[in-house]
C-alpha cells in the first residue's frame, strides 16, 4: 500500500486522474473510429456489383453491352515486345496467305493446325499458355499466333483441330476475297483498316511481333493508340458538298422544317 | 392487329411511297418496311442481315454476309442480347452447310424402288393425290405430319392449320416430342403455363449455376461462355457440374460430381430433404405461393403397344411432403447415387444459403428420362422452396436443343394433344381454333391420336399408311430403330420427305421433295428464352427447292383448301404471322408484331405495351402478375399458387445386368449438330469429328482389353454396331457406363437403345439402357 502510493504521488501530472478520463475518451473514440473505418470497409468489400436488370434488358431494342469494347488496344503488348523483331529470328515466317487458308473466310475462326493433347481442354489453362502472349513453339518451329480475344477463355467453342484430312461430301462454299491491302492517301500516310474489328480488337494480336504475317506487321511500336491514325473503312461513298452552304440562318429553317 | 385488307393498304402505301420518291427525290418520306440497308456501296460488296443461328435453341443472333447473291461470311450480332456478339464453331460455319454438293434441288419419286427425279410440281400433285387417296381408303387418321423444332414458325403453323383445322386429324407431331416434351409437362404441371419464366439475363445475375446433367461447354456453348464471363468478372460465381460423365464442362466447373444414372430423381429429392432439415426454407414464399401434391407412381416405361397413362394430382400437405422425404435421406440416397452425403448436403447449401442466386440449367440429360416430368418437377420443387424463382439470377432454366422447339412446336403447339390455343380436348380451345381458322368446329377432332413413338409404332402396324416428314431425319434419330425403319419400308405406306439433303429418311421415301433452307426464305424461330427472331430471305435457293411452308401450301390448294391458304409468295410469312398472332392476343402470351420482329434482334414474348416480360409472375417484371399480387403471381394456376409435386425415385426401364453390363448414353457433340446432315457437309467440322465412337472409362477399356481406336462392338437386346474406342478424348465416363454421340449415319447407335419413355411427357429415355462392350477381333 505504501509502495502504490508513494508511485501515484511520484506520476508526472498527465497521468493524474481528471487528464487520465481525457486519455481513455481519447483512445475510446480512437478506437471506434478505428472499427467504424474497418467495418465499413469491410462492409464495401462484401458487396458484389448488383446490376438493375430492367433499365438494361428493357432498352429499345434491347442493346446490351458489347462483350469487348475497347477496339484498337495493344493488349500484352509490352510482355510481346520481348519477342519483337524485325522478322522472326527462327522457324517459318508466316504471311497472310498462310492466315487465310487456315480459315473459312476472313473473319472466320481460324482451325487448329495442331494436335490438341487434352480433348477436354476448353481452354484457359492450355491454349493460352502459348497464345496469350506468344513466343517460339519448338515442336511446329514457329511463333505461335496471339489471341486477339484472350479475355474469352473457351477456346475450343470455336477453334477445332482436325482429326483427320477427309471430306464426308464435297462443298461448293467460297468465300469473298479477303480484303486488299490499301495504302494511305499518299506514300507515308497512315493505310485506313480494310477489315473489321468485331472479336479482332487487339491490334497487336495480329500486327505486333513475329507471329505476325510479315505483310501485315508494324514498325512503330510507341506509339499506343492505332485507331487515332487507321480508321476503319465502312463504305465507298464519296461526301458531297450539300448544295447549299451552311450558315446560322439555314440550321435554323432546318430544324424547323423549312427548305 | 392487321389483317389483310389493312396489309393490302399498306403493300399499296408503300408502291405509291416508291413512285413519289422517283417524282421529288429531294423529299424523305418514312420507311413503310424497313428493308435492310443494302449498301451496293460497301467497299467489299457484301451486305449483312439479321438471322437467328440455324443451329441449337440457343438462338444466336448472326449477321450473315451476301456477296453477288452467296452466303459468304457470318459475324455473331453484337445487338443481340443472347450472345453478345459471339457465336461458335458451328454458328461460324452455318453458311458451309447452304453448299453441300449433294444438295437436294430437284423432287424425286421412287419407282420400281428407284427414286427418279420428277419437275416439282408433279411430285406436289403426286403427294396431294395419295393424301386423298388415303384418306378415302383408309380414313382421317391414315395420314399424318411429322415435323420438328427446326420447323419454322409458318411451317409449323401452316402444318397444323391443314391436318388438324381442315383435314381433321391430330396425326400431327414433331421431333421435340423427342426432346422437350418432358420440359413442357414440367411446365404445365407446375405451373400451368410453358416455358421459362427467365430469360438468359439470368446468367448476369446469378452466383450459382448447377448444371443437371448438362454438359453446356459442348451444347450450349455460347450460354457457358456467356456464364465463365461472369465468373471472371465476379469471383463469387461457382459451376457446378452433376452428370455421369466428365466433359470439358466438368473440366470448366468448380465442382463436378458424377452420379449414377437415374440417381438425379433421389438427389433432387435429398436437396429438398436437407433444405427442410436445415430451415432453409422460405416459409413466406410457401404460405402464399405453393401448393403441394401429388401423382401417381409405379407408372410404367411405355415398351409395349398402345400404352397409356394418365396422372392424377392429389392434394398434400407440407408434413406429408416431409414424411415422405424420409426416404431421401443424404446417407440413403449417398449409396445409391455414388455421391457422398457430404457432396449433397453441400449442394443442399447451396441452394439453401439465402445469399446466394441460384440457376439452374438442364437439357436433354433431364428431358430424355423414363421419369422426365418427374425430373423437371423435382429441380422447380428446390426453387420453389427456397423461394428461388422469377426473378433475375433466381431460375431454374430448362434450355432447349433446336432452334425453334420452344417457338414452333410448344408455342403453336405442333403435337397431337395441342393448338395453337391450347389442349385438343379442352372446348374453348376447339372453338378459338375453330374461329381464328374460319372452320366448322366440328372439324377439330376431340381427342389427341400418338404421339411420336406411337405414331410411328401405328406406322409399322399399318394405322398410319401415309406420312410427311419435314425438317427431321427419323430414321437416324429413333429409338430402337429397325423396327420402325422396317415399318416406313413396308408396302403400302407412303412417306414423303422434305429436306435439303440426302439423309437415312430420304432412303425409305416414296417421295423426296427438295426444301429451301434457313436465309433462303423468310421465316422465324422462338428460342428457350420465349424470344421470337425473324430473318428475311436473304438469297435464292438451288433449283427447284421450296420452303416447307410453301409445299404444304401448294399441297393445301391440290386438296380443295386454297380458301384457308389465299396469301401470295411474297406476302405469305407476314399473312401467316399476323393471323397466328390472333391465338395469343392477351397479356400472358401476347406476341411483337411483324414490324417489331423484323426490326429488333428478336422480341420476348409476353410483349405487352410494346415491352417485353423478361421475368414472368414476377409482379416487378409483370404486368398480369402485378394486378394480382406486389410479388409473386403465378397465373397459370388457380388462386396463382405454383405446385410442388412429390415424385419419387423410380428405377430406369432397363437396367445393366451380369449379360448387358454397361449403361449406355448417347448424346450431341461441339462440333455437330444432331444427325450431322448439314454440319458433316461443312468441311473443317467434319474433319474436326470425322466419325462417332464409343467412349470408356479407361479402367473398364483396360479390363476388356480395349485401347483407343479399337473397333468396339456395342450390343443390346435391340441390336449392335461397330464404333472405334475413345479413351481419355472428349469426355470419361463414370465406371460402367459408356457414352456414344448419334451424329453418324454410318455407325447408328439408336439401332441399339431402347423407346421406353416417360408416361407423362412420351419422351423417350436416349441417356439409359443395357449394353454388352466387345473388342472385335480383326
Amino acid at each position: 500500500m505504501n509502495k502504490s502510493s508513494s508511485v501515484s504521488s511520484s506520476k508526472p501530472s498527465w497521468l493524474r486522474t481528471g487528464y487520465r478520463l481525457v486519455f481513455i475518451g481519447l483512445i475510446v473514440v480512437l478506437m471506434a473510429a478505428t472499427v467504424y473505418v474497418l467495418g465499413t470497409s469491410w462492409i464495401a468489400g462484401q458487396t458484389t456489383a448488383t446490376l438493375e436488370p430492367t433499365s438494361d434488358a428493357q432498352r429499345e431494342p434491347a442493346v446490351p453491352e458489347p462483350i469487348r469494347v475497347d477496339a484498337g488496344s495493344l493488349t500484352y503488348l509490352d510482355l510481346m515486345q520481348r519477342y519483337v523483331a524485325d522478322a522472326p529470328s527462327k522457324g517459318v515466317e508466316r504471311t497472310l496467305e498462310r492466315y487465310y487458308a487456315q480459315r473459312a473466310y476472313d473473319g472466320a475462326p481460324p482451325w487448329i493446325p495442331h494436335v490438341v493433347s487434352n480433348g477436354m481442354t476448353i481452354g484457359d489453362g492450355d491454349c493460352l499458355q502459348c497464345h496469350q502472349v506468344g513466343g517460339y513453339a519448338p515442336a511446329l518451329d514457329a511463333y505461335a499466333p496471339v489471341s486477339p480475344h484472350p479475355d474469352l477463355p473457351s477456346c475450343t467453342q470455336c477453334h477445332v483441330a482436325a482429326q483427320e484430312e477427309s471430306v464426308f461430301r464435297e462443298n461448293t462454299y467460297r468465300p469473298a476475297d479477303p480484303p486488299t491491302l490499301t495504302g494511305g492517301a499518299y506514300v507515308g500516310a497512315p493505310p485506313p483498316v480494310p477489315h473489321a474489328l468485331q472479336m479482332r480488337d487487339n491490334c497487336a494480336a495480329c500486327h505486333v511481333g513475329p507471329s505476325a504475317p510479315s505483310e501485315i506487321r508494324v514498325d512503330h511500336l510507341e506509339r499506343d493508340n492505332c485507331l487515332q491514325c487507321h480508321v476503319p473503312t465502312h463504305d465507298n461513298t464519296t461526301w458531297t458538298r450539300p448544295q447549299q452552304a451552311w450558315s446560322p440562318e439555314s440550321e435554323v429553317a432546318s430544324k424547323e422544317g423549312r427548305p | 392487329m392487321i389483317n389483310r385488307r389493312q396489309f393490302l393498304k399498306r403493300m399499296a402505301g408503300a408502291a405509291a411511297v416508291t413512285a413519289a420518291t422517283a417524282l421529288a427525290p429531294n423529299v424523305v418520306f418514312r420507311d413503310f418496311f424497313s428493308v435492310p440497308t443494302a449498301h451496293a456501296d460497301a467497299p467489299d460488296g457484301i451486305v449483312w442481315d439479321k438471322a437467328p443461328c440455324r443451329f441449337c435453341g440457343v438462338g444466336c443472333g448472326l449477321l450473315i454476309g451476301v456477296q453477288d447473291g452467296r452466303a459468304v461470311a457470318v459475324k455473331g450480332d453484337p445487338d443481340s442480347p443472347v450472345n453478345k456478339g459471339l457465336a461458335c464453331v458451328k454458328g461460324y460455319h452455318s453458311i458451309l452447310a447452304l453448299y453441300g454438293e449433294d444438295r437436294l434441288t430437284t423432287a424425286y419419286v421412287r419407282r420400281n424402288g428407284v427414286l427418279e427425279p420428277v419437275p416439282m410440281q408433279e411430285a406436289l400433285d403426286l403427294v396431294a393425290q395419295k393424301m386423298q387417296e388415303t384418306i378415302e381408303q383408309h380414313g382421317k387418321d391414315a395420314v399424318s405430319i411429322y415435323g420438328s423444332g427446326q420447323w419454322t414458325i409458318p411451317d409449323g403453323y401452316v402444318a397444323s392449320k391443314l391436318f388438324k383445322g381442315l383435314i381433321g386429324t391430330n396425326n400431327v407431331e414433331a421431333n421435340a416430342r423427342l426432346c422437350m416434351a418432358s420440359a413442357v409437362v414440367g411446365f404445365l404441371t407446375a405451373f400451368g403455363l410453358d416455358e421459362p419464366m427467365g430469360n438468359y439475363a439470368d446468367i448476369d445475375h446469378a452466383d450459382v449455376f448447377v448444371l443437371w446433367g448438362n454438359n453446356m461447354a459442348e451444347m450450349h456453348p455460347v450460354l457457358f461462355s456467356r456464364i465463365l464471363e461472369q465468373r471472371r468478372l465476379r469471383p463469387n460465381v461457382k459451376i457446378i457440374d452433376l452428370a455421369t460423365r466428365t466433359t470439358r464442362t466438368s473440366m470448366a466447373a468448380d465442382k463436378s460430381f458424377l452420379m449414377a444414372p437415374q440417381s438425379d430423381l433421389a438427389i433432387a429429392n435429398a436437396i429438398c430433404y436437407e433444405i427442410i432439415r436445415n430451415g432453409w426454407v422460405n416459409r413466406r414464399f410457401l404460405e402464399e405461393h405453393v401448393v403441394f401434391k401429388q401423382g401417381k407412381t409405379n407408372i410404367g416405361y411405355g415398351v409395349e403397344d398402345h400404352f397409356a397413362f394418365a396422372d392424377e394430382l392429389t392434394d398434400i400437405t407440407f408434413e406429408q411432403f416431409m414424411e415422405y422425404l424420409e426416404d431421401f435421406t443424404p446417407e440413403k440416397v449417398a449409396a445409391l447415387s455414388g455421391l457422398s452425403e457430404q457432396d449433397i448436403r453441400f449442394l443442399a447449401a447451396l441452394y439453401g444459403d439465402p445469399n446466394k442466386k441460384v440457376t439452374s440449367f438442364w437439357c436433354m440429360g433431364v428431358n430424355q428420362h423414363v421419369r422426365g416430368t418427374w425430373m423437371n418437377n423435382l429441380i422447380y420443387n428446390i426453387h420453389l422452396l427456397t423461394g428461388k424463382i422469377a426473378e433475375p439470377g433466381n431460375s431454374p432454366f430448362s434450355l432447349t436443343g433446336q432452334p425453334s422447339a420452344c417457338g414452333t412446336v410448344r408455342e403453336v403447339g405442333t403435337l397431337t394433344h395441342v393448338l395453337p390455343s391450347g389442349p385438343v380436348v379442352k372446348e374453348a380451345a376447339r372453338k378459338k381454333a375453330a374461329e381464328i381458322w374460319d372452320v366448322p368446329v366440328e372439324n377439330i377432332p376431340t381427342k389427341p391420336t400418338y404421339h411420336t413413338v406411337e405414331m410411328f409404332r401405328a406406322l409399322d402396324r399399318g394405322d398410319i399408311r401415309f406420312m410427311w416428314i419435314q425438317v427431321t431425319n427419323p430414321m437416324v434419330t429413333l429409338p430402337k430403330l429397325k423396327r420402325y425403319r422396317e415399318g416406313a419400308l413396308k408396302d403400302d405406306r407412303f412417306i414423303v420427305v422434305s429436306d435439303v439433303y440426302p439423309t437415312p429418311t430420304t432412303d425409305v421415301a416414296d417421295v423426296i421433295l427438295p426444301s429451301a433452307m434457313w436465309i433462303e426464305r423468310e421465316g422465324l424461330f422462338g428460342n428457350s428464352e420465349r424470344r421470337t427472331q425473324h430473318w428475311n430471305k436473304m438469297i435464292d435457293p438451288p433449283g427447284e427447292a421450296m420452303s416447307d411452308t410453301w409445299q404444304l401450301i401448294e399441297v393445301a390448294r391440290r386438296l380443295g383448301y386454297e380458301k384457308w391458304f389465299p396469301w401470295s409468295e411474297e406476302e405469305h410469312i407476314q399473312a401467316i404471322w399476323e393471323e397466328y398472332r390472333q391465338f395469343h392476343a392477351n397479356p400472358k402470351h401476347n406476341m411483337a408484331p411483324y414490324e417489331e420482329l423484323k426490326r429488333r434482334p428478336g422480341v420476348m414474348w409476353p410483349f405487352v405495351d410494346g415491352s417485353e416480360t423478361l421475368w414472368r409472375y414476377n409482379a416487378k417484371y409483370d404486368p398480369v402478375a402485378a394486378e394480382h399480387a406486389r410479388d409473386f403471381y403465378f397465373y397459370g394456376k388457380p388462386e396463382g399458387k405454383a405446385w410442388l409435386i412429390f415424385r419419387p425415385y423410380e428405377p430406369a426401364a432397363e437396367e445393366p445386368d451380369e449379360e448387358y453390363p454397361f449403361w449406355l448414353s448417347t448424346g450431341r457433340v461441339l462440333e455437330h449438330w444432331h444427325t450431322g446432315s448439314m454440319t458433316r457437309r461443312v468441311g473443317v467440322l467434319h474433319r474436326a469429328m470425322p466419325h462417332a465412337y464409343v467412349e470408356l472409362h479407361p479402367t473398364d477399356a483396360r479390363k476388356l482389353g480395349i485401347r483407343k481406336g479399337d473397333p468396339v462392338k456395342v450390343i443390346s437386346r435391340r441390336g449392335e454396331v461397330v464404333l472405334p474406342a475413345a479413351i481419355n478424348e472428349r469426355g470419361v465416363p463414370n465406371r460402367g457406363n459408356v457414352f456414344v454421340p448419334f451424329f453418324d449415319e454410318s455407325m447408328l447407335i439408336n439401332e441399339v437403345t431402347l423407346d421406353a419413355f416417360c408416361p407423362l411427357s412420351k419422351e423417350p429415355d436416349y441417356k439409359k439402357c443395357a449394353v454388352r462392350i466387345e473388342r472385335v477381333v480383326s
